[in-house]
């Protein structure tokens, strides 16, 4: 009991000393002429880390629209400028709501409703590196195949290994040649939607 | 002795504070996507028809046996037009002759069928 109560008074003070080392300066500098220490040199490490962070830049998220008339017949092509702002690697990702233009016309035994497209996806890093690919719309849909399909993750995505802060011409392109498919399609009015996300990447 | 323990126990408290603010200050990673943009695709089809096989016939008295041409519509519903028509010296279709009922000269050697395939709108 005793020997316990000694250990315990020594545990007490050893927290005092550790506690009070910041409150009590080592050495005493003096002002010239009052003492033999005039300064006192102190190492102070600082260390800083950078989160990682992954967006748009303000004003660089690819958004607006294509409306092409008579897509049909004439094809289409839009770029739509990405600007991203990511300190890593990132990846970025594209789901299309319908897989295809669609409408809301009646079709019909040799009639289509859905228009294929193809979405291409470039994107460059500070460094120069890049990475590209291009899928067709209906890859993009819920569960489809294509490469950077799905909404941005870990592992889902185009990756870019470096950085991209800066306007470095990357570019979501939709585009579709003249229709050439075997059921022609519907006269009407054709839309989709995609959703363009990006992540950091491991 | 009081005293020493509550000044002792807010040193320590102090201590975790910041080892626990250290460690909430730990890069983390976020795992999904957290802005997420879009663009919209609009594109229109416009109703038409067009001949898929177009058959051009120069006739003479003997019989002929042609493939028929082929209209195709992008609608379902195509309505179809016909009417006679003159043709000038170079070929081209000119005025609208009248239908039988106040028509009253037989027809010209030099005249054509026209027909016409529309969407129905």
């Amino acid at each position: 009991m005793g020997f316990l109560r000694v250990l315990f008074l020594l545990v007490l003070a050893v927290i005092g000393v550790i506690a009070s080392q910041h409150a009590h300066a080592q050495v005493t500098a003096y002002a010239v002429g009052q003492g033999a220490v005039n300064s006192v040199e102190v190492g102070v490490e600082v260390r800083a880390s950078v989160l990682g962070r992954c967006g748009f830049a303000t004003g660089g998220a690819p958004t607006g629209a294509v409306d092409q008339a008579d897509f049909d017949k004439s094809g289409f092509t839009k770029d739509f400028a990405i600007q991203l702002n990511c300190t890593g690697a990132s990846r970025i990702a594209v789901s299309s709501a319908n897989g295809g233009m669609t409408t809301a016309a009646a079709g019909g035994t040799g009639y289509q409703t859905k228009a294929p497209y193809n979405v291409a996806l470039y994107v460059a890093a500070d460094n120069g590196t890049n990475a590209s690919a291009t899928c067709a719309a209906a890859t993009l849909a819920a569960g489809g195949s294509c490469t950077f399909a799905g909404t941005a993750g870990t592992a889902t995505g185009l990756r870019l290994g470096g950085a991209s802060t800066k306007a470095n011409g990357s570019y979501l392109r939709v585009s579709a040649p003249a229709y050439a498919g075997t059921d022609m399609l519907a006269a009407g009015r054709y839309s989709d939607t995609l959703s363009i996300t990006v992540s950091v990447s491991p | 002795m009081m005293a020493l323990t509550i000044l002792i126990s807010n040193r320590i408290a102090r201590a975790a504070i910041v080892l626990a603010s250290m460690s909430l200050a730990v890069p983390a990673v976020p795992a999904m996507a957290d802005e997420v943009n879009q663009v919209a695709i609009y594109g229109e089809v416009a109703p038409r028809c067009w001949v898929a096989q177009p058959m051009k016939v120069a006739t003479t008295n003997a019989a002929v046996q042609v493939p028929p041409a082929r209209a195709i519509c992008n609608q379902a519903q195509p309505v179809l037009a016909s009417e006679v028509r003159m043709i000038d010296s170079d070929g081209a279709l000119m005025k609208r002759v009248p239908t039988a009922t106040d028509r009253t000269a037989p027809f010209s050697p030099r005249t054509a069928l026209e027909i016409v395939v529309t969407p129905q709108l």
